[in-house]
């Protein structure tokens, strides 16, 4: 009985100092001399070659760091839905990354929070930096005229690519100027069991980023958005314009203009059935150019033109519109101490700046840098038909880039009901209103 | 309610797997204590306290960062009227009923068999039964869901290949059948890990029942109904409330397959609660979700272990 208990208290206190000692390793962080950034975003060095951001972002973070061989750069890259779920742990425990993206809708949440600081004072103070991007460029990011990011990318989230042969086909020669032209040619499509266009609607974005933010606007005029963007309590979701914008959609997907599992593929699988000439058209976002380029087969490569979603005619918001902007900005947190901070705005300049815009712009990204110099010849055919294409059309803002996040949640994961007519829009229209009110 | 529990459980241990009581190599309570105490301090670290903590962050209007406003009960109060919730809480029950019935069904049957004489290679069986709940869930939701796919997936494939074309359809899209759908994986995962409890239980079954019964004639199902199930009901009872607790808090196949999808249909509680937490960065409702969950779990178990030992019938 004596050993027994010896050895049992021994057995505790061995168990007890491996505890102990699990516990402590993994607080210390190691500081000392040189400055340590680190970075989180959803850029992931494998994607290089395939989007022109993510190119451009690399060989920015890369001249940075031979640039400055004295500072230590962490780098870590995951995709959206990850990164999301990563941020939003980082700054609940307090320890957000020192330069991180920050999306349009979470500004309100972040800036409430501390977890992002106010850059308004190194931006003012060189002026050539600031006004180098786009008009409009900071609007999401400003709160209480305080500046708390750096646009990279303007994207356009609402283009149509279809596919000429197969529009020709049905008697198309251009993409359909009016709804009701639309709604003819889907018809002609069922009769030959071809989905009209291709959708991905599984992570629920698609839906509300790439067809709503247009088709809303079309149908409430920009005045209304922004005014629900800026939380005037004078329009609401329930308004009879944003109730037919949800009506028409649903009235489109009712009609069989989609194919039958919009839910259950995500975006990559939905491009596989416009690549497999399953569907013609699909309807995305700029960041397709250069997917379609490198990975399209090439007769529908060739095939594919560009359009926006042809007029309803009963809507205040105009024809030639299309959902576009920045939605993602560089932006820096509270963990970056005051030494650092330097160090920090310099790494942001080379990342959201013409280091980064000039690469990006030749490997067909659209930056939020006004005036990228790169050699227009290189660039692909579509993204130069784009870059003719996108100066007639103007741009209404991305829901998900400006809306608050629940806001946004509410619709995407209601939108995915409406589609499938399990939910009627006046209801969805009440949901999102509810969570509307909600906000503070 | 948490100590009738332990209880149960521990007369369920003492009472099947040979007691210990009378035995002289039983350790004296110290030492127990001692040898338990790293355990339980881990548990507490890293269990209870996180518990309290939800329960208390509960009462709060918390979207993550350094401000955190009191607002009393008024989470519950959203939470009573949140349909999505209750959505979730049923799909969570319909869930956890088909598991009782196929992961503890089947695997009733399967032990039976695997009992019998008749089986040959009995361990190769068991190893391929077993085989999918060592693997992760994640990856069990995604080979899965490339079955169920509309396009490509294994089961439309199967159905145009034996001309019945007609039946092929988007199984993870249509919201009235999905958590059907989605219950197959979950139960097809696990049914091993109920049998290998299941089967041990059977071992201390005496073997002369069960010649003496068949010398009456009773045939292979009387025997498993009539002679083997009472027999190991407490090992039952056991493993409904592993069943319920399990289910209670399922997430990863649903996150993988439908995310809680089309619309809100899948949607399971945990699912409702990380969604909450990380996308609408509404931390303090999340935690009034969690207690909730903790709350209607107990309640859960709690009732099946009345029905399965019905103390009020032993009694009398």
């Amino acid at each position: 009985m004596n050993t027994m208990k010896k050895s049992g208290i021994l057995f505790v206190v061995v168990m007890m100092c491996s505890l102990s000692m699990a516990f402590a390793s993994g607080a210390s962080e190691s500081s000392g001399e040189g400055i340590e950034l680190s970075i989180l975003s959803h850029q992931v060095r494998t994607e290089v070659g395939e989007g022109g951001f993510v190119t451009g972002f690399f060989s920015a973070l890369d001249e940075y760091i031979e640039d400055n061989p004295e500072i230590a750069i962490a780098h870590e890259g995951l995709d959206q839905t990850a990164y999301q779920t990563k941020i939003t742990s980082l700054g609940a425990a307090n320890d957000m990354p020192d330069i991180f993206m920050l999306k349009g809708s979470w500004v309100n949440t972040f800036v409430d929070n501390g977890w992002v600081v106010d850059i308004s004072a190194e931006l003012n103070a060189d002026p050539e930096w600031k006004n180098g991007y786009i008009q409009g460029g900071f609007d999401a990011v400003t709160k209480n005229g305080k500046i708390y990011g750096i646009p990279q990318e303007s994207m356009t989230t609402s283009l149509v690519f279809y596919n000429e042969d197969m529009w020709r086909e049905i008697g198309y020669d251009t993409f359909p100027a009016t709804w009701e032209e639309l709604q003819n040619a889907v018809e002609k499509f069922k009769a030959k069991g071809i989905d009209t266009f291709a959708m991905g609607n599984r992570a629920n974005w698609p839906a509300e980023s790439c067809w709503l933010s247009t088709l809303g606007d079309r149908l409430t005029g920009t005045d209304w958005t922004n005014k629900i963007i800026s939380n005037d309590p004078g329009v609401k979701f329930t308004d009879p314009e944003f109730v037919r914008s949800l009506e028409v959609f649903q009235e489109l997907a009712e009609q069989g203009a989609f194919n039958p599992d919009i839910n259950s593929i995500n975006e990559l699988e939905a491009r596989t059935y416009y690549f497999n000439k399953k569907a013609a058209s699909i309807v995305e976002g700029s960041w397709l150019i250069s997917i379609i380029d490198s990975t399209a087969p090439e007769d529908v490569k060739s095939a594919t033109k560009l359009a926006v979603l042809p007029e309803i005619k009963e809507g205040a918001g105009g024809a030639n519109t299309a959902s576009g902007g920045p939605a993602w900005f560089l932006a820096i947190s509270n963990s970056v101490t005051g030494e650092e901070r330097e160090a920090a705005i310099e790494l942001l300049k080379y990342l959201t700046g013409p280091k980064q815009a000039n690469v990006t712009a030749s490997s067909g990204g659209i930056t939020a840098w006004a005036n990228p110099d790169y050699d227009k010849a290189k660039v692909i055919p579509l993204q130069q038909e784009y870059n003719s294409f996108i100066q007639n059309v103007r741009a209404v803002p991305i829901y998900d880039a400006a809306m608050e996040a629940s806001v946004i949640e509410t619709m995407n994961v209601g939108l995915q009901s409406l589609l499938i007519g399990e939910k009627s829009p006046a209801t969805l229209a009440e949901e999102i209103q509810r969570e509307q009110d909600r906000i503070q | 309610m948490i100590s009738l529990l332990l209880e149960q459980i521990h007369s369920d241990v003492m009472k099947e797997g040979g007691s210990l009581k009378n035995s002289s190599m039983r350790p004296k309570l110290g030492v127990a204590v001692l040898y338990l105490l790293p355990g339980i301090l881990l548990y507490t670290l890293v269990v209870v306290i996180p518990i309290f903590n939800s329960f208390r962050l509960s009462f709060f209007r918390w979207s993550g960062g350094l401000k955190r406003t009191f607002i009393g009960l008024e989470n519950y109060y959203i939470l009573f009227q949140d349909s999505v919730f209750w959505q979730s809480f049923r799909n969570n029950i319909i869930i956890t009923l088909i598991s009782i019935v196929g992961q503890i069904g089947i695997a009733f049957i399967f032990s039976s068999f695997l009992y019998s004489r008749m089986i040959k290679f009995k361990s190769f069986h068991r190893v391929v039964v077993y085989f999918p709940a060592t693997i992760s869930a994640v990856v069990v939701g995604f080979v899965w869901s490339f079955v169920f796919n509309y396009d490509y997936g294994l089961i439309n494939q199967v159905l145009e290949f034996l001309n019945l074309g007609s039946l092929a359809s988007t199984w993870l899209d249509n919201p009235n059948t999905i958590i059907y759908i989605v219950s197959f994986p979950i139960v097809w995962q696990y049914i091993g890990f109920y049998m290998v409890i299941i089967l041990s239980a059977m071992t201390s079954i005496d073997k002369h029942i069960y010649e003496m019964s068949e010398i009456d004639g009773a045939n292979g199902i009387q025997k498993a109904i009539k002679i083997t199930l009472p027999l190991i009901k407490r090992t039952m009872g056991v493993t409904v409330m592993l069943c319920i607790a399990g289910n209670m808090r399922i997430f990863d196949h649903i996150y993988v397959m439908t995310g809680g999808g089309p619309g809100t249909s899948s949607m399971v509680m945990a699912l409702h609660v990380y969604k909450t937490t990380f996308i609408k960065s509404q931390f303090g409702y999340a935690s009034a979700i969690s207690v909730a969950i903790l709350v209607l779990s107990l309640t859960l178990i709690l009732i099946s272990k009345l029905l399965i030992n019905r103390p009020w019938a032993r009694a009398k």
